[in-house]
């Protein structure tokens, strides 16, 4: 987790991912320390169930058994910091994509770039079918319906000149 | 008797003496006055009938002259005045046709005037009205492309219906990132 430049484990596929993970360990470290300053101050234990993390959060704090605050603060602080350097991509399809969908893509952005890509999934069925990706430069437009429209020259020479 | 003829001698010769001075008195007399009323003497030695002649020879003297004299300055005077006139007609001519030249000349410069911003109007106008025509075409046309857009998107859209849902997307997608591929990595690579 100290390299230059961020790298996030696979199962981080969109930005969604990683703020929700963020607001979850979040979350966790205020438990955390609640449970430390009752423990500091003698206050009855907590008896509530241990909080369940989730597969990405148990990923992020893989390797502390027993994650502390500090813990907690730094994998907070790296997704952070991840979710800045990261590349984002946004996936505009014309219906909701499966999560295998989903993580294919992903997987194809990271091994063609070779660096870690974030992507925001979308749906939008006025493009009827294709893709349209928004990179943080350009747009690549490969829906049906401009497929389509950008050859409405041809039809419309049709139309109007028979 | 001697005596009496040397005294009737010299009575004589006192009368004779006397008239002598008279005669000299009334020359003088008379030059005095004709120094002072002089007369000529042919005048002095006219007659009438004289008179009469050298008045008519020179009323007929006075007459010719006068008459050449009247003819010179009616001669005179004809060619000051064909002169006169020759000079009022030229300059009158000269100022009207200066006058026609100059209406000639505005006449010219309003007909260019007129001319030009007939033609600058035609020409606006035909911009104006070219302009209006792309623009009114440009309108429909675009009207028309987004018309067919909806139109085609929405039969396209409704062609597809569910089937587009129960597609895999993702297949089509990652079909569409493979054949594209290559731009993107350039775009992506490159930021």
């Amino acid at each position: 987790m100290s390299s230059d430049r961020q790298q996030l484990p696979d199962v981080f596929l969109t930005v969604q991912d990683v703020s929700h993970c963020i607001r979850e360990l979040a979350e966790h470290k205020n438990r955390l320390y609640s449970r430390a300053v009752a423990l500091r101050v003698g206050v009855v234990a907590d008896t509530s169930e241990p909080a369940v993390l989730s597969d990405a959060a148990q990923t992020i704090l893989s390797g502390t058994r027993q994650p502390t605050v500090a813990d907690v603060e730094a994998a907070i602080t790296y997704l952070e910091k991840a979710l800045t350097e990261t590349t984002i991509v946004k996936i505009v399809a014309a219906a909701p994509l499966s999560a295998g969908g989903q993580r294919s893509i992903v997987r194809w952005f990271r091994s063609l770039t070779g660096q870690m890509v974030l992507c925001n999934f979308a749906t939008d069925n006025m493009i009827a079918g294709g893709v349209v990706v928004y990179t943080p430069k350009r747009v690549f437009d490969y829906s049906y319906t401009t497929q389509v429209t950008a050859q409405l020259s041809v039809l419309q020479k049709e139309l109007l000149h028979g | 008797m001697r005596l009496l003829l040397a005294y009737i001698f010299i009575i004589i010769v006192v009368l004779a003496i006397f008239i002598a001075l008279v005669q000299l008195w009334r020359a003088v007399k008379e030059m005095q006055n004709t120094l002072k009323h002089p007369k000529t003497p042919v005048n002095h030695a006219l007659t009438p009938e004289d008179r009469r002649r050298a008045h008519e020879i020179l009323q007929n003297m006075i007459n010719k002259e006068a008459n050449i004299l009247i003819h010179n300055l009616e001669k005179d005077l004809k060619f000051v005045s064909t002169q006169l006139q020759g000079t009022l007609l030229k300059k009158a001519s000269d100022n009207i046709n200066a006058q026609v030249e100059l209406s000639k000349q505005q006449v010219v410069k309003s007909t260019t005037d007129l001319t030009l911003i007939l033609e600058k109007t035609a020409s606006d106008v035909s911009a104006q009205i070219t302009s209006e025509a792309k623009k009114q075409k440009q309108i429909i046309v675009e009207d028309f492309e987004k018309r067919m857009v909806q139109v085609v998107g929405t039969y396209i859209v409704t062609a597809l219906g569910s089937a587009a849902a129960q597609t895999d997307q993702a297949v089509e997608a990652l079909n569409q990132l493979e054949a594209h591929k290559d731009e993107i990595r350039k775009d992506l690579i490159n930021e």
